[in-house]
């Protein structure tokens, strides 16, 4: 029973428990300090790392977050734990660098990934729901392509040492930051300085991983299992967490229904829909969101581990260019950056469709 | 989904293309990347420092000018976060925090009146104090 509900989750009960528990801990790190509806965000959070490693200049915006590292490191124990832990790539790996690049620049349009979309909406704020709603929106857009036959090529088997790479650089990053290393960019204010503390965060993000892999946890692939499969099992985890989060939100007095007070967001519904719209499509071409590619990277996936480098790079790139939204409204970088999204993201399905034989 | 194949894709990637296009453009033309409408300048234009639109969002919000203060506080703000972080020296004080919310409420309830930027500088004001990863 507790093998079934623990190591191998796969009913929608366990699943569900899984999905509870990601929303209660997510509620719990901002509770002890992490930003509003920002207990979890691979988006926000890989900004702050790109800061912390001096990747960009404002330091507003600088901080290691423990839970990015932990998540790797999370899902590697998992993945190694359970004998999942196979290293693999080769499907186009620039194709999934650039992918995972839109994919960050389009969650920092809108202000959050997939699972801060989930969150702000369990807050009660509009503009995050019409964000989930695109989210949605362009996972079903993407069954199109998949229906008719997107994939890039089979994956190759890779020498173990490379699966090592990403993991080992997260332990080590977590080592120095546990030491209190002045390395790394931090800040006294701004977002980067509200965090909960740094052990709690890095158990935290250790346990979004582990959980992660186990229980294949993503908001937009349980969408696209639902619309595609009509399998609703990963989909009660994503429906759990938002609930678990509405309710702990409810119970603490943080839910409330707002489109013009949705703290630290802006109100363009239009272009939050856009960009997560192009979100969800593009995370179903390249197998996964923001945090998901962090725990496939994690469990040896190099493709994930490209789309993660390219998530990071974009990270950077997003504060040089001014890509990023603020309260105060979406950026003209911002709103060229979504539509560049759309075409590279169109052009990448329309080329890869019946079995993606001429992917790079 | 029948309608979203083939011809119909192409289309919709080159309506896409075109927008993206015109975007670049206008961001080209106008130079101006960041921009977001507005939150770079003060009411008449011009770029001072935030100091500046403090001593005249005062100076306005004495005299009941709520919407001209709103407006200064609201560029004071943009240029410098920091004014309404509770962990910064800068911080305006949980005297300006209650104000705001003051503000919002009256606004909202017709108890204040005031031009039509008001409530929306005020809702700033409220997002940029409370959240944000930023």
């Amino acid at each position: 029973m507790i093998r079934r509900l623990f190591v191998y989750p796969d009913s929608a009960p366990a699943l569900a428990l899984g999905g509870g528990l990601f929303g209660a801990a997510a509620i719990l790190l901002t509770g002890l300090g992490n930003p509003a509806a920002t207990g979890l965000c691979a988006s926000c959070f890989l900004v702050n790392v790109a800061g912390a490693l001096h990747l960009h200049g404002k330091v507003s915006q600088s901080y290691l977050r423990p839970e990015i590292l932990g998540i790797v490191l999370g899902a590697f124990f998992a993945a190694f734990s359970s004998r999942e832990h196979r290293v693999r790539g080769g499907a186009s790996p620039v194709l999934h660098f650039f992918g995972g690049a839109f994919l960050l620049l389009g969650c920092e349009v809108f202000i959050g990934c997939p699972i801060k979309a989930l969150l702000r909406t369990a807050g009660g704020g509009a503009v995050g729901l019409a964000g989930l709603s695109g989210l949605a929106s362009g996972v079903v857009f993407s069954t199109v392509y998949l229906r008719d036959g997107f994939g890039f090529r089979p994956k190759a088997v890779l020498p173990e040492a490379a699966g090592l790479i990403l993991p080992a650089a997260a332990f080590l990053l977590l080592l120095a930051a546990s030491w209190g290393s002045d390395l790394f960019a931090a800040t006294d204010f701004g977002g980067g300085a509200n965090h909960a503390p740094f052990a709690v965060s890095a158990v935290a993000g250790l346990f979004f991983g582990a959980a992660g892999q186990r229980s294949r946890f993503c908001v937009t692939g349980s969408i696209k299992n639902a619309a595609l499969l009509r399998d609703f099992r990963e989909g009660a985890g994503t429906v759990s967490f938002l609930l678990v989060a509405l309710l702990l939100n409810t119970l603490l007095g943080k839910f409330s229904p707002t489109v013009t007070l949705e703290p630290g967001a802006h109100t363009d519904i239009l272009w939050a829909f856009l960009a997560m719209a192009m979100v969800g499509f593009g995370a179903i071409l390249i197998s996964g969101c923001p945090f998901r590619q962090l725990v496939l990277a994690g469990s040896g996936d190099m493709d994930a581990a490209a789309a993660v480098a390219g998530m990071l790079l974009a990270a950077s790139f997003s504060v040089a260019f001014g890509v990023g939204s603020s309260p105060a409204g979406v950026t003209g970088a911002g709103k060229l950056a979504v539509l560049a999204g759309w075409v590279f993201f169109l052009a990448l399905a329309a080329r890869n469709r019946k079995g993606g034989q001429s992917s790079a | 989904m029948e309608f979203l194949s083939g011809k119909n894709l192409t289309i919709l990637a080159l309506v896409l293309a075109a927008l993206a296009t015109a975007a670049a453009i206008g961001v080209a033309v106008s130079g101006d990347l960041r921009g977001t409408g507005g939150d770079a300048t003060g009411p008449g234009g011009e770029e001072v420092p935030a100091g500046r639109h403090l001593a005249m969002a005062g100076a306005a919000d004495s005299s009941g000018d709520v919407t001209t203060a709103l407006a200064h506080y609201r560029v004071a703000v943009a240029v410098k976060p920091q004014l309404v972080d509770r962990r910064s020296p800068e911080f305006l004080g949980v005297v300006f925090e209650e104000k705001v919310k003051a503000w919002i409420s009256g606004l909202k309830s017709g108890k204040i009146q005031a031009g039509p930027t008001a409530l929306p500088d005020a809702s700033y004001l409220f997002r940029r104090m409370y959240g944000g990863c930023g």
